[in-house]
């Protein structure tokens, strides 16, 4: 309903809203710093910008953090598009770092619980990133395709800053990956009806629980705080509003 | 596959590097070559990301957001499609810690609040109301909102041309040859204007003016700043260069040296938005930087008829002078060109028949597509495009009415809300009328009808207290009347409301949304399947939420003020501070539809039509600007610099003569070029204010003809 009616629909997704507001300004501020940080904005500009204690806490774990990036070209907030059948691919990197036979996917996470690294690998961010990045960043190395064997996803954890999650890649996920989205947009193509979701616990967590008829109120997260739409952030629409 | 001419092939396949400015006429393929030499780079192997398409709107940017979905593309990176004012928003938010300290900002470990129109106009207001009690602009006779409004687009005017915003007054004073009693008004727009600055500086908000400003003057010259975009964009496309301000191609004359290739896109006779700060003669200095000047002068778009209808207003605008009004208003015989009026309709309801008669006759006896038609008007007051609407969708006519946004206000689904919201929280004083309530309900519980919603407010509703009582306390004979069924979701929508009442405050925001989730759009509630009712109240929450953020710039999350900015909010919407307007989606389906809408709007939407309607050319519409006294197109703009260099320079009657035709030219020309095939002329002796009409368009259609005789 979201990306194909666009139907817009204000309801509460999940609850508490305002510490939830709150959590994810938070978030949005911290990316905004770590992004400015490797554009080479002087570090002492940029930490008194870290103004609220979570804010501090996780700019200090991610300066104390060595990437281990120095002979690596970096590219942080990295738009990247491919065409899938009828539609574009868009996601939006957090930090692409090219080196000579590496090639790095950072994504910043400010879980408050550290996720499961099975929950993270079946995750559609975690095969969408890295296969969109086979198909399309070899713009980013003088259009010299990117072998999967050198491909690794990283989830960098603000609140658990030693503890990463990597994942690398191979040909035969990319190759499996890319057939699976395929398949999944081609589905999606030929679907006239959607029906609701078996797993009802879903819709809990859903801003459209009014739409469907599945229960009143917004349900309270609490394990890691992860809102059910967060990839969704980019649409085609917002191409005229791509950010530099 | 679009087939492009020879000259077009050669100018999509220019060489890597160079500088081609390409000017014609509207309608001549420039923008077709635009987007093909955009998609072409990116075939040719450019990393996309560092291709920027500059336009002054972002309306005109919309066939290259469209070949960019339709196209097929290699992989890779996104073309980033801006404006100006939107590069400079997105490098103050991206650089906010150099720009915070070197901007004069106060708090410089507090993040930025960026201005909408709305919330910079609350704030002008909250500092010029006490100002006004002090005998401030005693002598101005205009709507407060546009007296806000102007002092904030004298700011903008002052960041668009490049003088210091302290010399506001001072250009305005030089300019008056009037009254003394205006230049004290220029001294209040300025001692207005000073203090609102200050107060953006000192809490950290950014109207459009400062954005620009502090992107200018402190970020492009920064080195970081500076190689960052230098380094990110290194082909540029800029179409309708002579719609932008003057500040606008400074920043690219600079940038120029760093570019690889580069594109200027010129619309001949182009510059309708000189009334927003747009510069034609100053986007001049891009083309003489160009290594190739090229121009494609034939139109793909009119017929050699309106062809010769240009020339021969050409003709009659290079006279010295329009010509005076005529003794007999009738306009004679067109003679030759592709013009049709009505033969003889007195009044402006007459003239609209006839308009949507001929639209039926078009459609059904010609075969016109209703996309290739449109209706325009100097102005579509609310009135002019109901009556209009009606009268097509009367013949079954699809109709479009393209206004860029509509007022949040005037919906019915933000009315039920907000007093749902006012029944929420008594300790706002604002006491619904019982018809509000009424027609809440009716909004609210899906399908119940007028009689019953009225009866039922009239029995449960207190004014006094703002409260509802209990359907179970109505005489059975009146529950039986309403309906268990309208009864028992009215229980429900009454123990939300009191259960909300006994909770601690919360964001405005928070509270809408809660109740449109839990309540409203649940089943037999009036927002279930009502998916315009749902867009309307994302919009209205979304308003809120910018209102309470642009309050909260630390962003501290206090609730306890929150029911004060509730109350706030609606006082101001109701004065209409807030306009709180919303942009209309447009639905695909929509396009096949007969489009009606301002002569201003069509032009930025660069679109041509087979056939075009003027309606009321004796309007004065046509020609003359807005009445604002406290500010000046002309005189705050660098052309007004550049003639006035040698001393005082007074805007005279015959300033504003010369202009007016000016700008109408440039108007009827620009339309016509847009034309593909017949122009009509919606005439009628009184105009839609009842007065008889005899301005400038339609004496220099008399003129036109008369030469032709
Ligand atoms: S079925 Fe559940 S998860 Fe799916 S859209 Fe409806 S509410 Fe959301």
């Amino acid at each position: 309903m979201r990306y194909i009616e666009q139907f817009a629909w204000p309801a509460v997704e999940s609850e508490p809203l305002l510490e939830n507001e709150r959590r994810q300004l938070e978030g949005q501020f911290f990316h905004r710093l770590v992004h400015q940080h490797w554009l080479g904005l002087p570090l002492d500009k940029l930490s008194r910008m870290a103004n609220t204690p979570t804010l501090n806490q996780w700019w200090e774990n991610y300066l104390s953090y060595d990437f281990k990036l120095k002979d690596f070209v970096t590219f942080p907030e990295l738009n990247l598009t491919s065409q899938i059948g009828k539609h574009k691919l868009i996601a939006k990197y957090d930090l692409v770092a090219i080196g000579h036979d590496k090639v790095l996917i950072f994504d910043w996470k400010t879980f408050q619980k550290r996720p499961r690294d099975e929950w993270l690998a079946v995750r559609y961010q975690t095969r969408v990133y890295r296969s969109l990045l086979i198909q399309s960043g070899g713009c980013l190395k003088n259009n010299e395709p990117i072998n999967p064997e050198q491909v690794e996803m990283i989830y960098w954890l603000a609140n658990f800053p030693n503890q990463p999650i990597r994942f690398p890649y191979s040909t035969t996920q990319f190759v499996r990956d890319w057939q699976h989205l395929e398949l999944m947009i081609t589905r999606i193509d030929e679907q006239d009806e959607f029906p609701l979701t078996a797993d009802e616990k879903k819709c809990n967590y859903c801003l459209y629980r009014s739409f469907c008829d599945r229960g009143i109120s917004a349900a309270i997260i609490e394990d890691e705080y992860e809102p059910l739409f967060e990839m969704s952030e980019l649409t085609l629409d917002q191409i005229p509003e791509i950010e530099f | 596959m679009i087939n492009l001419t020879s000259q077009q092939l050669a100018i999509r396949d220019a060489p890597i590097p160079g500088r081609i400015a390409l000017s014609g006429p509207a309608g001549s393929g420039k923008t077709t070559v635009g987007v093909e030499r955009m998609l072409h780079l990116v075939r040719q192997g450019v990393f996309a990301n560092s291709i920027l398409v500059l336009t002054p709107q972002r309306t005109l940017a919309n066939p290259y957001y469209n070949s960019l979905q339709q196209n097929s593309l290699p992989a890779g990176g996104q073309v980033s499609l801006l404006t100006v004012g939107g590069l400079a928003r997105r490098a103050v938010d991206l650089f906010w810690p150099l720009a915070a300290e070197n901007g004069g900002f106060t708090h410089i470990d507090q993040p930025p609040v960026f201005l909408t129109l709305e919330t910079a106009q609350y704030h002008m207001a909250h500092l010029v109301r006490p100002l006004l009690d002090e005998g401030y602009f005693e002598s101005v006779v205009i709507d407060r909102n546009r007296l806000y409004s102007q002092i904030l687009d004298n700011l903008n005017k002052a960041a668009f041309v490049g003088f210091p915003n302290t010399e506001i007054s001072a250009r305005l004073d030089s300019a008056w040859a009037g009254d003394n009693a205006q230049r004290r008004v220029f001294s209040d727009v300025q001692e207005c204007a000073n203090r609102f600055r200050k107060y953006c500086l000192d809490n950290n908000m950014l109207d459009f003016s400062l954005q620009m400003e502090t992107f200018w003057n402190v970020l492009w010259p920064n080195p970081i700043v500076h190689n960052y975009l230098t380094q990110s964009y290194q082909h540029l496309i800029y179409d309708n260069p002579e719609e932008d301000v003057p500040r606008a191609h400074d920043l690219i004359l600079d940038w120029l040296p760093d570019l690889t290739s580069s594109l200027f896109i010129f619309d001949q006779g182009g510059g309708y938005r000189q009334f927003l700060g747009a510069d034609p003669e100053s986007a001049m200095r891009l083309r003489q930087q160009c290594d190739q000047d090229l121009i494609l002068d034939t139109s793909f778009v009119m017929s050699p008829q309106i062809n010769s209808l240009v020339t021969a207003f050409d003709r009659v605008f290079s006279a010295s002078q329009l010509p005076a009004s005529q003794a007999n208003p009738e306009i004679d015989q067109a003679l030759e060109f592709p013009i049709s009026f009505p033969a003889s309709t007195r009044f402006f309801p007459q003239m609209l028949e006839w308009v949507s008669n001929e639209i039926f006759y078009l459609i059904h006896d010609h075969k016109v597509p209703p996309s290739e038609i449109v209706v325009l008007a100097p102005f579509l007051s609310d009135s002019l495009r109901f009556s209009l609407v009606n009268r097509l969708e009367s013949q079954n006519i699809p109709t479009r009415s393209h206004r860029p946004s509509r007022s949040l206000r005037d919906e019915p689904a933000s009315q039920a809300l907000l007093t749902l919201a006012a029944l929420a929280h008594p300790s706002w004083n604002i006491h619904p009328s019982i018809f509000d309530v009424a027609y809440a309900f009716l909004f609210c519980i899906q399908d119940m009808d007028l009689v019953r919603t009225q009866l039922l407010a009239s029995i449960v509703y207190r004014y006094k207290d703002m409260s509802l009582s209990p359907f179970d306390l109505i005489k059975p004979d009146i529950q039986d009347r309403i309906t268990f069924t309208f009864g028992n979701r009215y229980a429900q929508l009454k123990k939300w409301l009191d259960s909300y009442r006994q909770e601690s405050a919360q964001p405005f925001d928070h509270f809408m949304r809660r109740l449109f989730g839990e309540i409203l759009s649940q089943p037999g509630f009036g927002f279930h399947n009502n998916y315009d009712a749902a867009r309307v109240a994302t919009s209205l929450i979304e308003s809120i939420r910018k209102f309470r953020l642009a309050m909260d710039p630390a962003y501290s999350f206090q609730t306890g003020s929150s029911l004060d900015l509730g109350r706030e909010y609606i006082h101001l919407l109701d004065d209409g501070v807030l306009a709180a307007q919303y942009l209309e989606s447009w639905k695909p389906g929509l396009q096949e539809a007969v489009l009606i809408a301002p002569a201003h709007t069509f032009l930025m939407m660069n679109q041509p039509a087979k056939v075009q309607f003027w309606l009321d050319p004796g309007s004065n519409g046509w020609v003359e600007r807005l009445n604002q006294p406290l500010t000046h197109p002309y005189v705050l703009s660098r052309n007004w610099e550049r003639s006035s260099v040698t001393g005082n320079h007074i805007w005279t009657d015959a300033d504003e003569v010369a202009a007016n035709k000016k700008t109408l030219a440039r108007f009827v020309s620009g339309l016509l070029h847009r034309c593909r095939g017949r122009l009509y002329l919606g005439i009628s002796n009184f105009g839609e204010n009842g007065f008889e009409q005899r301005g400038a368009l339609l004496r220099t259609f008399q003129h036109v003809f008369q030469n032709e005789k």
